[in-house]
């Protein structure tokens, strides 16, 4: 996925924030909710980001903001993790999914099984997996979104991909 | 893409992988917070203007006061401060009998409350959440220092467990009773005067408390030393000696300083020391 960063404004600071708005608003709010495994919160996680790239605009503003919003995103999606975790070892049953019958595929189902089995990795690995399959990032923009070496990125990547493989092999 | 992972191309489960990953994105509603967060922005900005202007005015409003109070020799100066409505009664009534007093300095009140409070430690080493999306069923404590227990306590983290640290390491009273978790960042993702600053700090009147910046840059209110902070059923005080104690009133609680951390679960209490 490709990414362009805020170009400076010679506009106001307004208009500066209006257009990193309007280039990342969606695009995290979706990220965080693939991150957090549900929509709830995802955009209450955002919108912390989105204050605090506010608060430091004068620093801010003079650079790209993608790293620092993606790196806001995934510290606030952790912290709501966190909160989840006590109550994920006594995990209520998955919800029904959302499409019915009609569109869900023999991929689909594929699909949703992936994603199930992806919710019980490490919450590190899943952070690694979503970013790099779902946003398309490389392993360094991952490493720097996540606070860890590049070594780290792959190897968690690794693992948390053979793991899916070994659980989907189990259900097939 | 280029295969910088040095992996084999993708296969069924990587595929699937993509393809669910994206659905669950496209599933998500992207309500528009543009207008929320412009202004959320704005009250935090004229808060802290505010606050600037206050740490300039009460020095030069304290300095006149002892000049007046020196040339009328000895009367009162200055007009008392509002009384925050959030202080309780009994806080309120202890106030106002000082107000009276000839000390321009007001003393803190003996409880503050409110759905959700944040603050800091006096000295700075601890910071606390109670109640609000943070801590919702009791209170969410951390160090800013190092610990001397820390190296030895060893805390639950999504990753099983690792040793405990002032970097990342949270003591909390949840469902579960009080304990303490590893992971993440602790407390420096969260603004304690940000958005939710309002939330969190309902008894917060700058013109009758001390600041201090917390570890994370954000300016936070000070809970004194001998005052109580209550948010439902869980209250928390802090002492110099001892550091923060909290209990809910299910025999639930914790103490927690440098040099000590005690959990209390049904009464029965585990201590980890250096």
């Amino acid at each position: 996925m490709v990414e362009t960063e805020p170009r400076e404004h010679a506009g106001s600071a307004d208009e500066w924030f209006r257009s990193v708005y309007d280039e990342h608003w969606a695009r995290l709010v979706r990220l965080a909710a693939v991150l957090l495994g549900s929509t709830d919160r995802a955009d209450e996680v955002v919108q912390e980001a989105m204050l605090g790239l506010l608060r430091n605009r004068a620093k801010l503003s003079k650079g790209p903001v993608t790293g620092y919003l993606r790196t806001a995103v995934v510290n606030g999606c952790r912290s709501v993790h966190r909160h989840r975790a006590v109550v994920a070892k006594h995990p209520e049953p998955a919800p029904a999914p959302v499409a019915g019958p009609e569109e869900r595929g023999v991929a689909t189902v594929t699909a949703d099984a992936v994603i199930e089995a992806l919710r019980t990795l490490p919450q590190r690995q899943q952070e690694v997996l979503v970013l790099r399959y779902y946003s398309g990032l490389s392993e360094a923009e991952i490493a720097e979104a996540l606070g860890i070496s590049r070594g780290a990125v792959k190897s968690y990547s690794h693992r948390g991909v053979s793991v899916l493989r070994q659980l989907m092999g189990r259900q097939s | 893409m280029s295969n910088e992972w040095n992996e084999i191309g993708e296969d069924e489960v990587t595929r699937a992988l993509r393809q669910g990953l994206q659905a669950e994105a496209d599933r998500t509603p992207v309500p528009d917070r543009y207008d929320e967060i412009v202004v959320a922005a704005e009250q935090g900005r004229r808060r802290r203007g505010w606050l600037l202007v206050a740490a300039v005015m009460v020095p030069v409003l304290g300095a006149v006061g002892y000049l007046g109070g020196r040339l009328t020799s000895g009367g009162l100066a200055g007009t008392p401060a509002q009384v925050p409505a959030t202080v309780t009664a009994a806080a309120e009534a202890s106030e106002s009998k000082q107000s009276a007093s000839a000390s321009a300095r007001l003393s803190p009140p003996a409880e503050v409350s409110g759905s959700a409070l944040a603050f800091v430690s006096p000295s700075g080493a601890i910071e606390c959440v109670m109640g609000g999306t943070r801590a919702p069923d009791g209170v969410e404590c951390h160090l800013t220092v190092k610990a001397v227990w820390g190296p030895k306590h060893r805390c639950e983290s999504v990753n099983g467990t690792v040793p405990w640290s002032s970097d990342y390491g949270v003591v909390f009273i949840g469902s579960e009773g009080a304990t303490t978790y590893c992971n993440g960042q602790g407390f420096t993702e969260l603004d304690l005067s940000g958005s939710d600053g309002k939330r969190y700090t309902s008894w917060y009147d700058p013109s009758r408390f001390e600041t201090r910046t917390a570890a994370n840059g954000s300016l936070a209110p000070v809970l004194p030393y001998g005052t109580t902070a209550v948010v439902g059923q869980t209250r928390c005080q802090i002492s110099q000696s001892g550091g923060i104690s909290c209990s809910r009133g299910d025999q639930t609680g914790f103490r927690l300083s440098t040099q000590t951390l005690v959990l209390r679960n049904g009464g029965k209490d585990t201590s980890y020391t250096g």
